[in-house]
């Protein structure tokens, strides 16, 4: 071990779990007094509050300065952290768990501070001449699996020593500053009396930590110049997905369930991970015999002995799993990569923990929009925004950003309102409890509002598979004032038109992205990426619309002529008439072409006549042919239902409809008719008050010539009479 | 003396085709002398070794093996670590993936022999599979094992070798599951003698199977649990797969030509540009997404554009490939399913091959088709 024996330097791997099942028992074997952690000084504080059970890894160390949110660090943590146990350590057995680091205030200002971390891989070098792909691998397979009784940190140390010979580091001063302080830091808890120091660092600086080989007064003279910004730091909650994607402070790790599983089961590790694979296959019922585990573990073992390895590590075992339980097919891949080597564990913090710089900057927020009593008062509270007002501006602004943030407090009434130019908007706004615990989940994603917007938003917009829901966070970013996550969203739109297969997806898309490019923004970048968005998905809605008519079901039926209308009015708002040209063409084309769904043939006819694209003269002979031609009632009440739906002007000033539509209701025999009644009811409830009373009017008018000729006695009976009239009666002044 | 070298050119000009293990005979006998690892038994090569033959390397005692597999290292581990398993291999690809070449050459490295050979088709009977009698013996003698000829799988276990299916899915599936017991259990019993054959150590099988084809037979659960699947990657970038496009067009096509026809690099790149964007979802540039149709277009699929393109042009055309003599083929290549690849392909036409101003020609020429 190292000479001075009253420390002792633990030279581990960030985030590695054999590093810290090493460091557990050396620990246990030499009981230290004092516990120094590589971690930036100012971040004691949150070291401090470690031993609070309610913390829950992994987690996220949050050192910030409060005046400068930008200046931030996230420093993850596992429960596999070396770092993390050491801690732990520290506090169960009451001891000082120290943070030893330069502290981050100091770090942010010396330039390369960042760069002096991820870029230069040392170990790099090292896998490389013993020929490992990539450094990850070739410390996973030398010492986080390798599983003896041998006390490796000495041989860490000797190998670094080694490494650092080789390069110089003369150059990097947040290298030098950093160690320097870190020395420091050894001797102060040797003066002050502590027997045996176990200081806990990465690998790499274990040389550079030898206090004996550097002269105190040197190290002195280069920190004196340097003053720390005041810094505050806490705990955020932290999900393996961030672990594996962002770094963070030191090294980050491609696969923490991974990692998570070494540190759990120390023994049989391929045998619990396939398993689990195998378990998550079954889940998204792939069929995966029992058998077939143990065959892929020993396919893992031969392919790990073919690459001259002691045991599989995770791309032995993945590769297994993908040939023997997912036949090869490599969409399995994704999943397996997602649940079982980056994992879905997330953190927990209680509210015993500071505030987050989130919660403060979302407090600073409601003060300055004016909503303080609002977000008091356990009620449901009314506002009206008249948005050339300053504060009502902010309170906008920050409502709109909240509902991006899936923190539904306001609920916005009247949706219309804002884009038809007016500068009212209308709110209701309730706080509930659980958006509390929301605001610190949402920490994770950044330190202001529009900050953790930007990053959840784009997070699900590469999630999600619907456009439509990007084209809404899209038109909601621009309400919120949020430029460049916009920019971005319309980029990741653009990146989407071309593969999205859903038709009905892609005119929902158009909707809010009329609206923006005809109502606006101040916002220059997505002035120019929404006109080629609305290009794109203009050709492909025309190319494809044909098939949004196919194989629909009668919800689906139902609801797509409201759809094509909406598409209709989009692209007349912006005068394409071309377009409008094609569209008109595919909506004739379909509405007489056979197969398709009755309801919706009925509805485009109607559009086609509103459109004036088919004469009055054309569209009676083509009801009456249809209503006569149609054999089976059912198809025609739904052509019917379609046509009549939303139509009450057409019904009105149409004479021969009514003519037509009249004759034909009244050949139906009696329990046909009822049959269809519920349809017809559907069909006529939804006209206006309004309406209903006019038909009601004509009818009454019409009454003579109705009942009297072409209802006569012998077609409508008594009973008829009895049941019907006052149905027709009900509907139509029903509201 | 001129007896000794007739006999030397026969061989080597009556087989228009030797196997791999005469071919690279001596990177076989190389690796062999060079091997030190730890060799299973009845493999001619240790798993290394085996690796090194198909992916090229550099002996120890300067011997240059050259590379038979063009492409990722870990698709031929898992193949290798397969076949030292319980379990047989499944190589599944798109046709152009060089899946019986692997095959082949992981036969002839590990048993040395890589004629052990069934041809899948749809006739194929049981009895190729298993074993099959010589009816004028058997009339003669009876059942007694000199009347029976073995299949290559009965070979295969009674030698300790690899044995290899060409086409497993082409098989009808009641066929295909009387593989099961010879894979599970390891056992061929030949109820006529009254006896069984039992495999020896180094017995295993190699399969290839085309995962795109329609109307295959599909693999029942039961055999395809008996089998690790290896899937087959298209080739990596642009550049290789233009290149072997390149070297098959100038083997099937071009000999056949009297005259010298130059290869027509040009399209050869444009046409392999437009397959693998098709394929892959995404321009070659990463710049654009763009939809997938549902055709396979491969690069055994270009090599026939090109050809077609070729013959157009040679009999009915300038004698130079262009735009127009492509076009027809490009669109028969990747709509393959009318109702949805019409849309497809007319998107991509008029986005992307519009949008490319050096690609005019080609643009109008598909317009007009």
């Amino acid at each position: 071990m190292n000479p001075i024996d009253s420390i002792r330097i633990y030279g581990i791997r960030h985030h590695g779990p054999g590093s810290a099942r090493r460091l557990m028992e050396a620990f246990h074997l030499w009981k230290p007094d004092c516990v120094l952690i590589e971690c930036p000084s100012d971040g004691q504080e949150a070291l401090d509050l470690i031993g609070d059970v309610g913390l829950v890894p992994p987690l996220a160390m949050l050192i910030y300065s409060p005046n400068q949110p930008e200046l931030a660090a996230h420093l993850p943590f596992a429960r596999f952290s070396p770092e993390w146990l050491a801690a732990r350590y520290a506090t169960t057995h009451h001891l000082p768990a120290i943070a030893m680091d330069l502290p981050w205030g100091i770090q942010t200002k010396v330039e390369n501070a960042h760069s002096s971390r991820g870029q230069n891989d040392p170990f790099g070098l090292v896998a490389q001449t013993m020929g490992y792909s990539d450094t990850e691998r070739w410390w996973e397979y030398y010492f986080e699996q390798v599983h003896g009784d041998e006390d490796l940190f000495p041989a860490i140390g000797q190998l670094m020593s080694d490494i650092r010979k080789e390069i110089d580091h003369h150059q990097d001063a947040a290298l030098l500053l950093r160690e320097a302080w870190m020395r420091r830091a050894i001797r102060e808890y040797k003066h002050r009396g502590f027997q045996r120091i176990a200081v806990v660092c990465g690998a790499y600086h274990v040389p550079e930590l030898d206090v004996k080989r550097f002269d105190e007064a040197t190290d002195q003279r280069l920190l004196e110049n340097h003053h720390p910004l005041a810094m505050a730091s806490t705990w955020v909650p932290w999900t393996y997905h961030h672990l594996a994607t962002r770094s963070g402070y030191g090294a980050g790790v491609l696969s923490p369930a991974w990692y998570d599983l070494l540190y759990e089961h120390q023994k049989k590790t391929s045998i619990h991970w396939m398993s689990r694979t195998a378990q998550l296959l079954r889940s998204k019922d792939l069929s995966v015999p029992p058998a077939s585990v143990p065959a892929a573990v020993e396919m893992a073992e031969a392919l790990a002995t073919l690459r001259g390895m002691h045991q599989p590590g995770f791309h032995e075992l993945e590769e297994a799993a993908l040939a023997t339980l997912a036949y090869g097919d490599d969409q399995w891949l994704e999943i397996i990569r997602e649940k079982n080597l980056i994992g879905d564990r997330m953190g927990k913090v209680p509210d015993t923990i500071p505030r987050t710089p989130l919660q403060e900057d979302f407090h600073a927020a409601v003060r300055s929009a004016r909503l303080k009593r609002a977000f008091e008062t356990p009620d449901k509270v009314a506002l009206d925004l008249d948005l050339r007002k300053g504060s009502n501006h902010v309170a906008s602004i920050l409502l709109h950003r909240l509902q991006l943030l899936d923190l539904p407090w306001g609920t916005w009434k009247s949706q219309s309102d804002r884009v038809k130019g007016s500068f009212r908007e209308r709110w209701t706004l309730h706080w509930k409890k659980q958006f509390g615990m929301r605001l610190l989940e949402a920490g994770l994603w950044g330190l202001t509002i529009p900050e953790a917007v930007h990053a959840y938003i784009l997070h699900r917009a590469n999630e999600t598979s619907q456009m439509s829901l990007i084209s809404r966070w899209l038109r909601e970013c621009l309400l919120a004032d949020l430029p460049l996550t916009s920019t971005d969203l319309s980029h990741i739109l653009m990146d989407r038109v071309a593969e999205s297969q859903d038709i009905e997806d892609l005119m929902k898309t158009l909707t809010p992205l009329v609206y923006i490019h005809l109502y606006g923004t101040d916002d220059r970048s997505s002035d120019q990426t929404v006109p080629i968005l609305l290009d794109r998905l203009i050709i492909r809605i025309c190319v494809g619309l044909p098939g949004a008519f196919v194989g629909l079901s009668d919800e689906q039926a139902f609801e797509l002529p409201g759809r094509i209308k909406q598409l209709l009015m989009d692209i007349r708002l912006l005068d394409r008439k071309e377009d409008e040209g094609v569209i008109i063409q595919t909506l004739e084309q379909v509405a007489i072409a056979p197969g398709i769904h009755p309801f919706v043939q009925g509805a485009l006819t109607r559009f086609l006549v509103e459109e004036g694209n088919l004469s009055r003269h054309h569209f009676v002979r083509r009801l009456a042919e249809y209503l006569q031609n149609q054999s089976d009632l059912a198809q025609a009440a739904s052509w019917c239902s379609g046509l009549m739906t939303g139509a009450e002007a057409l019904l009105l000033h149409q004479p021969d409809l009514w003519e037509s539509l009249n004759v034909w209701v009244n050949a139906i025999p009696e329990e046909d008719f009822s049959n269809i009644l519920p349809l017809l009811r559907r069909t006529f409830s939804g006209y206006s008050p309004g309406a209903k009373r006019q038909i009601a009017i004509m009818l009454h008018r019409r009454q003579p010539v109705t009942i009297n000729n072409t209802v006569s006695e012998n077609l409508l009976t008594d009973v008829q009479k009895a049941v019907l009239l006052p149905v027709l009666r009900r509907w139509l002044f029903d509201t | 003396m001129a007896k000794k070298k007739a006999s030397v050119d026969l061989s080597n000009t009556q087989v228009l085709r030797p196997p791999a293990e005469d071919v690279y005979r001596h990177e076989l006998d190389a690796l062999i002398a060079n091997d030190k690892g730890h060799r299973p038994e009845h493999w001619r090569l240790s798993p290394g070794a085996v690796r090194t033959y198909l992916m090229g390397g550099k002996l120890a005692d300067g011997t240059i093996i050259a590379p038979k597999y063009i492409g990722q290292a870990r698709i031929i581990e898992a193949a290798i670590a397969t076949l030292l398993t319980d379990r047989a291999l499944l190589l599944l690809g798109v046709p152009g993936t060089a899946k019986t070449w692997v095959a082949e050459h992981l036969a002839a490295a590990i048993s040395g022999d890589s004629t052990r050979l069934i041809q899948g088709t749809s006739g194929l009977a049981e009895e190729a599979l298993r074993y099959s009698w010589n009816y004028a013996r058997l009339l003669q003698e009876g059942p007694v094992q000199e009347a029976l000829v073995p299949s290559p799988i009965y070979h295969a276990m009674t030698d300790g070798a690899i044995v290899r299916i060409e086409e497993l899915t082409r098989i009808p599936s009641d066929v295909q599951d009387s593989l099961i017991t010879i894979l599970s259990e390891k056992i061929l019993p030949v109820p006529e003698l009254n006896s069984r054959v039992q495999a020896l150590p180094g017995f295993n099988l190699i399969a290839t199977a085309n995962d795109r084809d329609r109307g295959i037979n599909d693999l029942s659960s039961a055999l395809r649990r008996r089998f690790n699947t290896v899937v087959m990657p298209m080739p990596a970038s642009l550049k290789e797969e233009v290149q072997i496009v390149q070297d098959r067009v100038r083997t099937d096509f071009l000999h056949t030509m009297k005259e010298e026809i130059p290869i027509p690099v040009k399209e050869i790149e444009r046409l392999v540009t437009v397959f693998r964007e098709l394929r892959s979802g995404r321009t070659e540039d990463q710049q654009e997404k763009v939809k997938r149709p549902s055709a396979t277009l491969s690069a055994a699929e270009a090599i026939s554009v090109i050809n077609q393109g070729l013959a157009m042009a040679h009999y009915f055309g300038s004698g130079q490939l262009t735009a127009q003599d492509l076009a027809p083929g490009i669109r028969q290549a990747v709509i393959k399913d009318p109702s949805t690849d019409t849309e497809i392909w007319m998107e991509y036409r008029d986005t992307i091959l519009k949008g490319r101003t050096e690609w005019a020609d080609l643009y109008e020429a598909c317009r007009a088709d």
